[in-house]
């Protein structure tokens, strides 16, 4: 798990060209669309869908891996080689390593966004 | 230049967007395979950059479509791929993908990899070949004046007219119109090989000469014949061969040189029929004066049935107000070069007079 950067700005900033407002849309849009996904995935992971659970887990991880978050993006690939095996027996436990990494991934952007608010008011 | 970002994922597919726009390029964005290839067919794209795997139809499905069917102009394909390994480089490569980049994109790499890009697409100088060629075909025949310029948007506003027409859902689309637009100018590259005897004679020709001229339809059908037998794959050779031999044919089977009739007509010829037409009527010939619109009008629809296919005569009824527009700008434009020769050659008179 990647503890200490849930993502790294400076290279999502280069994917942006450099544009802080563009990189915050994103991000924006990037916490709603993963939370739902994650979602998607415990249902699938219910209902036993190991084709869908892989499809859902591999766009996750492009999703993750373009927005620069590293452990998010390991955690989803763990994710989407257990279903493509059919491996039942790891996957709760990755489900929940995915879901703190989230929530460090989500902690972050809202320091990102505050100190970001806190900045342009001054 | 126009690129197709093709993503199923809406943060890879708005990174990469943002990403090319600042680049300078225009971009359009498909979310699978399927309305990626609609908008190729319907659209200019010179670049598509896609992922591999998306619903409906994948990145690898979307290419080989691609390369299967001749578009009228080279795609440059780069596949987007979280996939590594030789087995689906020779996959991505045997599906016709021009390059690969791995996701997620590093800048620097992405665009150096665009710069390959464009610098293969633009290699492709197809269009101005043919116009030039066109072009110098024309030049034994200096009357005509902007006659290719004016042909070739007849063209493209009866193609646009007709692809809107159900029948021909699925024979006409985009597609076919730039195919249409780059390959009418063509039409008359047989006259290059009849003699300046006929095809310069002030006046009308008399009944051996205009046997003479209308060779030239099968001169120039042979002539790109012989090259689409070198390059059987190029449809715009086929489309210009086609159109060179049928464009004097007649819907009633009286034309030439084959007298075919009706639908055995290429479409393009019977499409090209009533621009040429159009053209030869609403400008001056050594033999006649240049016809207003409503006279060339009058005489094109007296020959709906005959002469002409109807459906293009329709479609050139919905449309006549964008003739007249092609036809006045041409006049403007040609106006302006003659005014701007005039002046170059007093301007040289001048000079020469100066000097000497």
């Amino acid at each position: 798990m990647n503890t200490d950067h849930p993502f790294n700005l400076e290279e999502l900033l280069a994917r942006c060209v450099g544009r802080m407002d563009f990189a915050e849309r994103l991000l924006d849009k990037f916490l709603v669309h993963f939370a739902e996904d994650i979602d998607r995935l415990e249902q699938h992971l219910e209902q036993g869908d190991w084709e869908e659970l892989a499809r859902v887990a591999h766009c996750m991880k492009g999703a993750s891996a373009n927005i620069a978050a590293a452990g998010l993006r390991d955690q989803v690939a763990g994710i989407e080689a257990s279903a493509r095996d059919h491996q039942a027996e790891g996957l709760p436990s990755q489900m929940r390593r995915l879901r703190e990494e989230w929530s460090q991934f989500s902690n972050s952007v809202t320091h990102l966004r505050l100190s970001s608010k806190h900045c342009s008011a001054n | 230049m126009r690129i197709l970002v093709v993503e199923d994922d809406a943060i890879c597919g708005d990174i990469l967007e943002n990403f090319l726009i600042e680049l300078g390029y225009d971009v359009a964005r498909a979310t699978n395979g399927r309305d990626a290839f609609n908008l190729l067919r319907d659209d200019d794209y010179r670049i598509v950059v896609s992922d591999w795997e998306m619903p409906q139809m994948s990145g690898i499905d979307l290419c080989r479509r691609v390369r299967a069917r001749p578009f009228s102009a080279y795609v440059y394909f780069i596949l987007l791929t979280s996939r590594g390994g030789a087995e689906n480089l020779i996959t991505g490569l045997n599906a016709g993908a021009d390059d690969f980049l791995t996701k997620p994109f590093q800048p620097d790499e992405l665009r150096i990899r665009l710069r390959a890009a464009e610098r293969i697409v633009t290699l492709e100088n197809r269009d101005l070949l043919i116009f030039s060629l066109a072009k110098l075909a024309e030049s034994r025949d200096p009357e005509t004046g902007a006659h290719l310029e004016r042909i070739r948007e007849y063209c493209r506003i009866l193609g646009d007219q007709l692809s809107r027409h159900g029948k021909y859902c699925g024979q006409i689309d985009a597609d076919y119109v730039r195919t249409l637009y780059q390959t009418s100018p063509l039409h008359d590259i047989g006259k290059v090989g009849v003699p300046d005897y006929v095809l310069l004679k002030p006046g009308r020709l008399t009944p051996e000469e205009y046997e003479i001229m209308k060779q030239h339809a099968e001169l120039g059908s042979q002539t790109l014949d012989a090259a689409l037998r070198a390059q059987p794959k190029a449809e715009y050779l086929r489309l210009a061969r086609d159109i060179a031999w049928s464009h004097h044919e007649h819907y009633n089977g009286k034309g030439y040189p084959r007298g075919l009739a009706g639908e055995e007509i290429p479409l393009c010829g019977r499409i090209v029929a009533l621009a040429d037409v159009y053209d030869a009527l609403t400008t001056k010939r050594v033999y006649k004066p240049a016809y207003s619109h409503e006279t060339a009008r009058e005489i094109i629809i007296e020959g709906r049935g005959e002469q002409f296919d109807p459906e293009v005569v329709d479609a050139f009824l919905l449309r006549e107000d964008d003739f007249t527009h092609v036809r006045e700008s041409f006049d403007d434009a040609q106006a302006n070069i003659s005014r701007i020769m005039t002046l170059q050659t007093t301007a040289a008179n001048t000079v020469s007079a100066a000097w000497f």
